[in-house]
């Protein structure tokens, strides 16, 4: 009866654990990462191109070599990083830009403040204009912990649709946002935003939404 | 239920929430492994790092089709007349270790010299020290290299001082630098499945911003 009792203690105890890690009442400082306004340039992408870790708990939580994932690179030097090739669509749903996209696992990921973070670097290249640089953040932890609730639940992975923003404002990094560099956009500035949408099939599990706010001195 | 039970539950439930926390706080999420920074010292005490892309085996294609991607990667080309390509590749320091992962972008864009001009954007990313955001124009004469080979051809000119190319900006270790570079394309040879065999050597050189 006692070692029942102490092995009830110990099961409630790891999943109140377990549940207030998932759902964080301190949950972090996720925010959009600028004020991105009206007037932005707003456009969906999806990969041409997508090699490295995928969006996954099993990428995030450095796991998914022993479950043998085939699109990562097995090179110790950048087996947490991903790059990708993307077209970039306007709302009229034409193919307006191409961008290139590279990602590695933030090393200032923390569970217990909910952070599951990526650095990303964007280049976007509009034909015969110009191109502009994005730094960002990405935070992943409304997703992977979406994702695990979900398995939790015994249901299966995001279901198509689901939409995160995921780019934040990191603290303490100096270069962050948008960056011109040539063509009628060298010099530019500006702020962007990136939306994450699940799309089960497609190469890197999402395609997204970019919103770029792009200021041409 | 008796006190007695009531202590073990709670001991129970007490020590495994605690544990769970612990084992979430000190999990070992990944981390990047960090090399020695292969750089030389200038006069100006600046810094010269060499990166090196080895192609074809550096080029990054998407393995499920088991394909060798052409050179380039892949173009872009929404009327027939405008082309932007984009290429993805592993990157190695002097020593031909893989140390980070770098996308080039190509297009011809308006004002960059007295007419339109083909021009480059580099993004090498180094996950344990940050990235560099370069850009330059590139030389009219690159198609050369593939004509005869082997054959080397410098592929930066400008729009930085001396025909080199400039660091927009860098991030993380490289935040705060101002610098120039240059590429380097060596051709050694073309198969006969068109596949080019050689290396892309870029050479920066960085300080810091006074």
């Amino acid at each position: 009866m006692k070692a029942l009792v102490g092995i009830l203690g110990i099961l409630i105890g790891i999943g109140s654990a377990v549940a207030l890690l998932l759902l964080n009442p301190f949950y972090p400082h996720i925010e959009r990462s600028g004020n991105v306004q009206r007037g932005a340039m707003v456009f969906d992408y999806s990969a041409a191109e997508y090699r490295g870790i995928a969006m996954t708990p099993l990428s995030f939580f450095g796991i998914s070599k022993f479950f043998g994932s085939g699109d990562e690179f097995y090179s110790d030097g950048i087996r947490h990083t991903a790059a990708a090739v993307l077209l970039l669509k306007n709302q009229d749903g034409q193919t307006a830009a191409l961008a290139t996209k590279l990602t590695a696992v933030a090393e200032t990921s923390d569970l217990l403040v909910g952070d599951l973070g990526i650095d990303s670097y964007w280049n976007v290249f509009w034909p015969n204009s110009g191109s502009v640089f994005l730094v960002g953040r990405e935070n992943y932890w409304p997703v992977i912990t979406d994702v695990l609730i979900a398995g939790l639940r015994g249901e299966g992975p995001l279901s198509t649709g689901e939409q995160y923003s995921v780019t934040v404002r990191p603290e303490g990094r100096r270069v962050r946002g948008i960056l011109g560099s040539s063509g009628k956009f060298t010099g530019a500035t500006g702020l962007f935003q990136d939306d994450y949408i699940s799309q089960p099939n497609s190469p890197s599990g999402a395609v997204g939404m970019v919103t770029m706010q792009i200021n041409v001195e | 239920m008796g006190s007695a039970l009531k202590s073990i539950f709670f001991a129970g439930f007490l020590s495994a929430f605690a544990l769970v926390l612990v084992v979430a706080g000190f999990y070992p999420l990944p981390a990047h492994i960090r090399y020695v920074s292969e750089t030389i010292a200038l006069p100006n005490g600046g810094r010269q790092e060499t990166f090196t892309i080895e192609l074809p085996s550096d080029r990054i294609a998407l393995p499920k089709f088991a394909r060798t991607a052409p050179y380039p990667r892949q173009g872009f080309s929404p009327d027939g007349q405008e082309r932007v390509t984009a290429e993805m590749y592993r990157l190695r320091n002097s020593t031909g270790t893989v140390i980070g992962i770098a996308s080039k972008m190509i297009g011809r864009v308006p004002g960059a010299a007295p007419r339109s001009a083909w021009v480059s954007d580099w993004i090498l990313l180094l996950p344990s020290r940050g990235a560099l955001l370069l850009n330059q124009i590139n030389a009219r004469r690159t198609a050369q290299a593939t004509t005869t080979t082997p054959n080397e051809v410098q592929v930066t000119a400008g729009p930085g001082p001396g025909g080199a190319g400039v660091l927009i900006r860098g991030t993380d270790e490289f935040a705060g630098l101002i610098g120039t570079y240059n590429e380097t394309l060596r051709v050694e040879d073309i198969d006969a499945g068109g596949v080019m065999h050689g290396h892309i050597k870029l050479v920066t050189r960085l300080e810091k911003e006074l």
